[in-house]
């Protein structure tokens, strides 16, 4: 049970965006994508989020082939947060958050339990009766991860559940990034396989079991922070010059520009 | 409520001898009072109704489908490809059959069903397009649908239609052109029974497929592919809203014209009261928007009394205010 990607490719305007890509997520497992801005980055996520199909490969969900998933049960299983959505209606957060529990059927009382759950959990309880269109970008963004961890709340009848956050701490500040950190720990020890697009390196070797560095479609490092994030991998990728040091209080690599 | 002059005492009367039960009352006057009642004002007070309720609901369904609290079937070219494709059956039906030949009760209800189709035919085909064209990748924010090119396309759409529409005229007779320029300026004054069945097929038919996308329409607000990571099957509902609204403003077109912007304000003054929810947000459009044509009718036959406005233009002159001061909102709100 995984969410596997077996030698995708991409071409969108005969313009290769990724080729025969591998990419494999567990249950319970943090994987980081990074890479260069224009590296296939979001179309590896949006593949494996069905959203647009693969020119060449297969991309399956629990074993199932990934188009072959009915809407709903795919929704029970699967959830994704994109970098940006845009929502010009004055839906109070609460209202929004709720949105989350559009696929499943759980009753109104159970839904408002996890709303509220999921709204604690990113730390915006207070925001509950705002307006979301009011919200800061930070907060707006809290508001949509909180709507899809209620989305993904409860296990799914339909296998392991993952989880696809495209940067998800793009506007937040350092508190916020560390509770949104938190947040995917606790679900990648709930069992869900959390795979997440991030820009800092240092935000992913905290975080993640596995890291992945792409360029220009093409996968150039993959496995353990440790074994990704050094000096000659990153400066090939990102083509500046680093320093790798290790974090004084955990054990991982912390990169510094040099 | 109208320029000939009829008591409470006798509406009441008149409505207990529609239901039969009032043998009472009679005379050469009250004859006459019942006439207007139920041959004119009965069949004009439920157009209105139905007609406001499905333009309301239709507008309240595409601005859930266009992501934008702008998208209204008269600003977006709906109501102008409606009632072009009406046009062409006004023009071309007698044609193609040789005029006199259709006439009588038959061909009465044979041109209003033709018209219907053609309005039909030509609203969807203007959702379709200006669908296609405002949510094109590119365009705007990603999953966003571009408020100008929304209104561009709408504005290009009425200017196509408005030429086919002055092209049918050129060639139209003169009983063609009467019938043409009723459809541009939106009114109530020929309604009739069979035009109040056909208003009601359709509420029923915009009700039955509408009301339950509720959930469905709240998600598609976060964007195409939110929606569907949310289980919904938005090509489904695309097709499901775009097809129901052209159905509801092709019929109310074809029965009443293009009544504009009933379909803008009725969901917005809901909002304000109730919020976005569209579970909510769809019955009380609809509730309200009959109610609204309702008194917009009474009060264009009232203002200029004995003659009448059509009822088109005082929605327009009630709603275009609005729309003003809408587009400012927006437009402080960046959006």
């Amino acid at each position: 049970m995984a969410l596997r990607a077996e030698g995708v490719s991409l071409s969108i305007h005969h313009k290769r965006l990724l080729q025969s890509t591998d990419f494999c997520l567990e249950g319970g497992e943090i994987v980081a994508i990074c890479g260069p801005n224009g590296a296939g980055k979001s179309s590896l996520l949006r593949l494996l989020s069905a959203d647009i199909h693969a020119s060449g490969g297969r991309v399956s969900l629990n074993d199932r082939p990934l188009a072959s998933w009915a809407a709903r049960a795919r929704a029970q299983t699967l959830g994704v947060l994109s970098q940006q959505t845009s929502l010009s209606f004055a839906f109070s957060v609460e209202e929004v958050v709720t949105l989350g529990r559009t696929p499943h059927a759980s009753g109104r009382q159970r839904d408002q339990q996890i709303v509220t759950a999921a709204l604690r959990a990113v730390a915006s309880v207070h925001l509950r009766t705002r307006c979301y269109t009011d919200l800061s970008g930070g907060e707006q963004q809290r508001v949509q991860l909180a709507r899809v961890l209620a989305q993904l709340w409860e296990p799914s009848p339909h296998g392991e559940r993952f989880l696809l956050l495209d940067e998800p701490t793009a506007s937040l500040d350092l508190a916020h990034q560390a509770l949104v950190l938190d947040v995917v720990k606790d679900f990648a020890a709930q069992g869900v396989g959390v795979c997440l697009v991030v820009h800092d390196l240092n935000l992913a070797a905290r975080c993640a079991d596995r890291l992945l560095l792409l360029r220009e479609g093409d996968i150039v490092a993959a496995g353990s922070p440790v074994e990704v994030l050094t000096e000659a991998t990153l400066q090939a990728v990102f083509d500046v010059k680093v320093q790798v040091l290790t974090h004084p209080q955990r054990a991982v690599p912390l990169v510094v520009q040099a | 409520m109208g320029p000939v002059a009829i008591s409470p005492t006798v509406l009441g009367e008149a409505v207990a001898t529609l239901l039969g039960v009032n043998p009472a009352s009679s005379g050469p006057e009250f004859e006459r009072q019942l006439l207007i009642l139920s041959a004119l004002r009965l069949p004009r007070l439920l157009l209105a109704a139905l007609v406001g309720a499905c333009l309301a609901l239709c507008g309240g369904a595409m601005q859930g489908l266009f992501r934008n609290p702008l998208a209204d079937p008269s600003l977006i070219g709906v109501s102008a490809g409606a009632s072009l494709g009406a046009s062409l059956v006004i023009v071309l039906v007698p044609a193609l059959l040789g005029s006199g030949v259709i006439d009588g009760a038959m061909g009465e209800t044979l041109s209003l069903s033709l018209m219907v189709g053609g309005a039909f035919m030509g609203g969807s085909l203007a959702v379709l397009l200006v669908y296609r064209l405002a949510t094109a990748p590119g365009v705007g924010a990603p999953g966003s649908t571009s408020i100008a090119t929304m209104l561009l396309a709408g504005i290009a759409i009425s200017a196509l239609a408005g030429a086919g529409n002055s092209l049918l005229s050129f060639y139209a007779d003169n009983e063609m052109l009467r019938r043409i320029s009723l459809w541009q300026m939106g009114r109530l004054d020929g309604a009739d029974w069979p035009r109040v069945a056909l208003a009601a097929t359709a509420l029923g038919l915009l009700l039955v497929g509408l009301l339950g996308q509720g959930r469905a329409l709240n998600a598609l607000l976060l964007g195409e592919s939110q929606a569907r990571y949310l289980g919904i099957n938005v090509e489904h509902l695309k097709r499901r809203v775009i097809l129901l609204t052209a159905l509801g403003v092709g019929v109310t077109v074809a029965v009443a014209g293009a009544i504009a912007f009933v379909g803008l304000v009725v969901p917005h003054i809901v909002r304000l009261l109730i919020g976005p929810d569209h579970r909510f947000l769809l019955p009380a459009s609809t509730l309200l928007g009959s109610a609204l044509l309702v008194v917009a009718d009474i009060l264009s036959r009232l203002v200029v009394a004995p003659a009448e406005l059509p009822v088109g233009i005082v929605t327009a002159l009630l709603g275009v205010p609005f729309f003003f001061s809408l587009l400012l909102r927006q437009r402080r709100g960046g959006a």
